[in-house]
């Protein structure tokens, strides 16, 4: 809750600075949302838009708070970001998965289930809540293109950004019967805590179509090794807990896609939707599948239907619908999505 | 500012209050760049200008436009010692020429009617919101209203950092 008081005096504070100082001058919601990673974007998916309203010549900005909710998990997510003259965007951002009581103990019963006829009675475990913290360092450079105003010419506007994330709570965390204090990530089979994505973003703005509404579509390519987009780590290890023989391990890149459309209804509301897709590396798991449970923490592909209101360039408001599939002890995870944004 | 000033010396005013036609055929300076994306997927059967409303529905938002542009302290001082009156017109009858209708814009090209204002992407920008407010001020829909931006926008490397 600290982060959320923290970014909210920032939001606050950016606010008040952009209604005092000059605004930026691009076009309302030119720079996008804030995405769950922090890059300017829609909610899932990165765009090649920079964040903020600074044209060539200005630095501009934005901060958002985010927050995901869904029955056994909730995901906070808040950042800054510059964009530098209409070229370079840097972002920081912190997510905090929260994993509820229920998930700890159902994995604390599934190990007991398995393992006791093994191991003899484990010691005594109360189920907390676990958090999985996650900070996230993303660059964005817009390489050519112009989304918006180039509209003699289908070319979008391209760049290339950089997402280096770091999982707080990879092998710690959470006490497990017989396995003592482990991180949920390593303990479904994640090979790496810290990892880095990098993605290709082309986005192009339709002026005026179709119904002369402004339509925007963004596809994005993205090289990465995320589990759960990192939240459950980088890569797959499989390690025999009974020997540490290791029994197989992928810590290749893999292209996962994202495409967003946004359409205005009006100047200041974007009706929009993404889809993008995860490499499932943690399905298939054999140590969990001793457990009764191979595919615990299998992915599926993500998608969102969302609402972005810009009463002005200062704030935005998003709210979506987001399917995030198969999470752990949770097949079908529907979540409500809300995040704020201040801009400059 | 003088640099204006100039430009409106040079543009020739013709005749105002009805629509400025010029024979067909006739090519203007204006249009410097391919068809917008707009226009290539386009199945209305009337053109932009008809849908507008004509000629006078144009040169009222137009002049509301620029009221609000010499009313904006972000940009007017470009427009100091400009003939806002001149100004009206010439946007009135590019506007016309852009959205189909039969009038051939006579003013000087965007490259040589802006070269040595140095305007900035924002100060293009702010004409541009200034313009969206007077097209919503004279409800415009806002489906035309975006069409006409998409007509506009092209014409942005033309004008700015000249």
């Amino acid at each position: 809750m600290k982060l959320i008081q923290y970014l909210m005096s920032l939001m606050l504070a950016l606010g008040l600075m952009s209604t005092a100082a000059a605004q930026g001058g691009r076009l309302l919601a030119t720079g996008g949302v804030s995405q769950f990673e922090g890059a300017g974007g829609g909610g899932l998916v990165p765009w090649a838009l920079i964040a903020g309203y600074g044209t060539e010549d200005e630095i501009g900005g934005a901060a958002h708070y985010t927050y995901l909710h869904t029955d056994r998990y909730g995901l906070q997510s808040g950042g800054f970001k510059l964009g530098l003259f209409d070229r370079l965007e840097l972002s920081l951002t912190r997510q905090q998965l929260r994993v509820d009581s229920d998930v700890i103990g159902d994995t604390a019963s599934a190990l007991i289930g398995g393992l006791e006829p093994i191991l003899g009675s484990p010691s005594p475990v109360s189920a907390g809540n676990a958090n999985i913290t996650t900070d996230i360092v993303g660059a964005k450079f817009r390489l050519f293109g112009d989304a918006v105003y180039a509209q003699d010419s289908w070319m979008p506007q391209v760049a290339l950004g950089v997402q280096h994330k770091r999982n707080g709570d990879f092998d710690s965390g959470v006490v497990v019967p017989y396995l003592g204090n482990v991180g949920v990530p390593a303990l479904l089979g994640a090979a790496d805590a810290n990892g880095t994505d990098i993605y290709l973003s082309a986005t192009k703005v339709l002026l005026g179509v179709p119904f002369g509404r402004n339509l925007l579509l963004n596809a994005t390519v993205r090289a990465t090794k995320a589990n759960a987009f990192g939240l459950l780590g980088f890569g797959r290890r499989v390690i025999n807990p009974l020997d540490g023989t290791l029994l197989d391990e992928d810590t290749d890149y893999e292209l996962e896609y994202g495409f967003s459309a946004a359409m205005f209804l009006t100047p200041s509301l974007v009706l929009g939707g993404e889809y993008r897709t995860q490499s499932s590396r943690l399905e298939n798991q054999p140590v969990l599948g001793l457990l009764g449970a191979p595919d615990l923490a299998e992915e599926d592909d993500a998608y969102d239907v969302f609402l972005a209101w810009f009463p002005n360039k200062i704030f935005a408001i998003t709210a979506a619908y987001v399917d995030l599939g198969n999470l752990p002890f949770q097949p079908d995870s529907e979540a409500a999505y809300l995040s704020l944004q201040a801009s400059f | 500012m003088t640099r204006f000033l100039t430009l409106a010396l040079i543009l020739t005013l013709t005749a105002c209050g009805s629509v400025p036609t010029t024979p067909s055929g006739a090519d203007s300076d204006l249009k410097n760049y391919d068809r917008t994306i707009y226009e290539q997927t386009s199945t209305a059967d009337a053109s932009l200008y008809d849908r507008l409303g004509g000629y006078e529905v144009i040169e009222r938002f137009v002049g509301d436009g620029v009221d609000n542009v010499l009313a904006d302290d972000r940009i007017n001082d470009l427009f100091d010692g400009v003939d806002a009156e001149n100004l009206k017109f010439q946007l009135s009858e590019q506007i016309c020429d852009l959205a189909g209708g039969p009038c051939i814009y006579s003013g000087m090209s965007m490259e040589d009617s802006h070269f040595g204002l140095d305007i900035t992407a924002a100060e293009f920008n702010a004409l541009v919101e200034d313009f969206q407010q007077a097209m919503r001020d004279n409800d415009i829909p806002y489906g035309l209203e975006n069409q006409v931006v998409a007509l506009l926008a092209p014409m942005k490397p033309a004008i700015i950092n000249r």
